[in-house]
């Protein structure tokens, strides 16, 4: 069992979704309430990373966070170290590749919320930056969670974009996923079961939970 | 210190509301928007709030102007200070009744915030209700939270949107008592949307009666709705029989009018017209068995029962004598008469109670 690999995945996982948040909450907004033009561009780009094979959307990662890329030089010269196949470059890539598993759920919460509450909101003083952070955002706050949690889960099982992006360099960017694979590349099978039947009960935690707090969501209403 | 509006607001392939008045801001006055169901009645509100955006005009409020075509100006409903009660009190489910009430206020220093919530709660009779949810309230507890919330922040204005339309009879009449004493205890000017008749007159201080999507007349409720001046605010305003007739003659300020072979006396409105609607309330018609009374006795028709509607405490009597007749009678002599559909009965009407609306040619 490669437990360093694990710690990755989970390290990996919990500091892509923090970062997620505000970019994700961000976006939700114009989103789920927003009536302006290039919506459809927004929604587009935004599901983008739920369809694109993996190895493509890391191809591009690469690209633009290369350091012949204006992103990938400007973090050279601040850090000194190049953004891609380091733990900060995953991250990047991790908060890209995520963007829909987080917003699907949110945006579907947020749109389920009573407009004339945030009507009355805005009658009550609040801006529309407050409504949203005080009467939509509680209220769909099942939506947020499970957008977390699904963020998490996949960011834990990611493997295409890691690959291609972090490559596989062990303690820094080889993920439980990308372990998999090379123990079943060294025919250590008894290995590759361990860690394949982690992460299979891990996804099925996250997804009933997911499907628990849906169930909850119906019923509140 | 008054709101003065003129604005136009098109649906696409809908209606075209159009609203134009003024009311003082500076002073206790309930403004009642009364119309049927889907005459623009809501639009009107909604565009003060803010929460809708009209396509031409202006709106302003005392020197701020709030909505102008013209220039592109529109201050957001956040920045307006106007308080909105909707039908259904959209209370916010997260919150307890007095994170509600509170909403509005949350940036009051803590003494000042406690001291309004307290003021609220007891204004508003909520003692005791502070920590509940709005699911475990009766639907009158809701719109009374509210209210108090819309009332919180002290607006310049308060608009109310059919405040009692979903509440039960004895609830909505509670509160509507209540309202009007609230509301003056805090010299809070109002505009009240309504269809019903009954508050427009015991709430109103001004009525402005509205019909497909603009105002048609206004003024004192008592006597706009004593004076309707045309035949479809006289049908909004629950006159039962509306005919058509002939002026037949005119002598000391009454006019003599002719339908369906009988004839009717009623107060002269003054002006040159010879066809006329004669408009009559059903209250100002009652029935009688048999030829008692005076022969001479004006406005006295015979006629036969059509119909029979029980409205609980009252019954409405449609007679055809010559024209079809609406009368509302008490039930208890409703039942006196044992009246039913077939009988024969004679109506009398006050000549005062036939309002006469003229036809110009």
């Amino acid at each position: 069992m490669d437990w360093e690999a694990l710690r990755l995945s989970l390290k990996l996982a919990s500091t892509s979704t923090v970062m997620l948040l505000p970019v994700g909450l961000a976006l939700a907004f114009p989103l789920a309430y927003g009536r302006f033009r290039g919506k459809a561009l927004l929604e587009a780009c935004t599901t983008l990373p739920l369809i694109l094979p993996p190895t493509v959307l890391g191809f591009y990662l690469i690209v633009a966070l290369g350091p012949r890329s204006p992103l990938g030089h400007a973090w050279e010269n601040l850090t000194g170290s190049p953004l891609v196949f380091s733990f900060s470059g995953l991250l990047l890539a991790q908060v890209f590749t995520n963007l829909p598993f987080f917003l699907q759920p949110l945006v579907s919460s947020l749109g389920g919320v009573d407009r004339r509450l945030l009507e009355v909101a805005s009658t009550l003083n609040a801006s529309r930056t407050d409504a949203y952070l005080r009467v939509a955002l509680p209220l769909a706050w099942r939506g947020l969670l499970s957008g977390m949690i699904l963020t998490f889960a996949h960011a834990i099982g990611e493997f295409g974009v890691v690959l291609m992006v972090g490559g596989n360099l062990p303690g820094r960017t080889r993920t439980a996923s990308i372990a998999l694979f090379d123990q079943v590349q060294s025919f250590d099978m008894a290995g590759a079961n361990r860690t394949a039947l982690l992460l299979l009960g891990l996804a099925f935690t996250v997804l009933a939970c997911t499907a628990w707090l849906r169930g909850k969501e119906r019923a509140w209403r | 210190m008054a709101l003065k509006l003129d604005f136009i607001r098109t649906f696409p392939g809908g209606p075209r509301i159009e609203a134009a008045f003024q009311m003082a801001l500076d002073r206790f006055s309930i403004t009642v928007l009364f119309g049927a169901s889907g005459c623009g009645k809501t639009t009107i509100l909604r565009s003060l709030a803010g929460l809708d955006r009209p396509d031409v005009g202006f709106i302003s409020a005392d020197e701020a102007i709030w909505f102008d075509a013209q220039s592109g100006c529109f201050v957001p409903p956040h920045l307006r200070r106007v308080g909105y009660v909707f039908q259904e009190a959209a209370l916010f489910p997260h919150l307890d009744v007095r994170g509600n009430i509170t909403f509005g206020i949350r940036r009051w220093s803590a003494q000042e915030r406690h001291a309004r919530l307290r003021e609220l709660i007891e204004l508003m009779g909520l003692e005791g209700l502070e920590h509940r949810r709005p699911a475990d309230l009766s639907g009158g507890e809701k719109q009374r939270v509210a209210m108090a919330r819309a009332l919180a922040p002290r607006p310049r204005l308060l608009l109310l949107d059919e405040p009692f339309a979903s509440l039960d009879r004895p609830a909505a009449e509670q509160l509507r008592h209540g309202l009007r004493h609230v509301l003056q205890a805090m010299n809070m000017p109002a505009i009240l949307v309504t269809h019903n008749r009954d508050e427009a007159l015991s709430l109103g201080d001004h009525l402005l009666l509205m019909r497909e999507g603009s105002i048609r007349q206004g003024g004192p409720p008592a006597e706009v709705f004593a004076k309707p001046d045309s035949r479809e605010a006289a049908t909004l305003l629950g006159f039962g029989t509306i005919v058509r007739t002939r002026v037949d003659g005119r002598m000391e300020g009454l006019l003599r009018l002719a339908m369906g072979g009988v004839e009717l006396v009623a107060p002269d409105p003054g002006g040159h017209f010879q066809e006329a609607y004669a408009c009559i309330r059903g209250e100002g018609v009652s029935l009688e068995r048999h030829a008692s009374g005076t022969a001479t006795q004006r406005n006295r028709l015979p006629g036969r029962v059509t119909a029979l509607h029980s409205l609980g405490p009252l019954t409405r009597i449609h007679v055809d004598c010559g024209f079809p007749l609406e009368a509302l009678v008490t039930t208890w002599a409703c039942e006196d008469l044992a009246l039913a559909v077939g009988e024969s009965v004679h109506a009398v009407i006050k000549a005062t109670a036939v309002v006469v609306i003229p036809i110009e040619v």
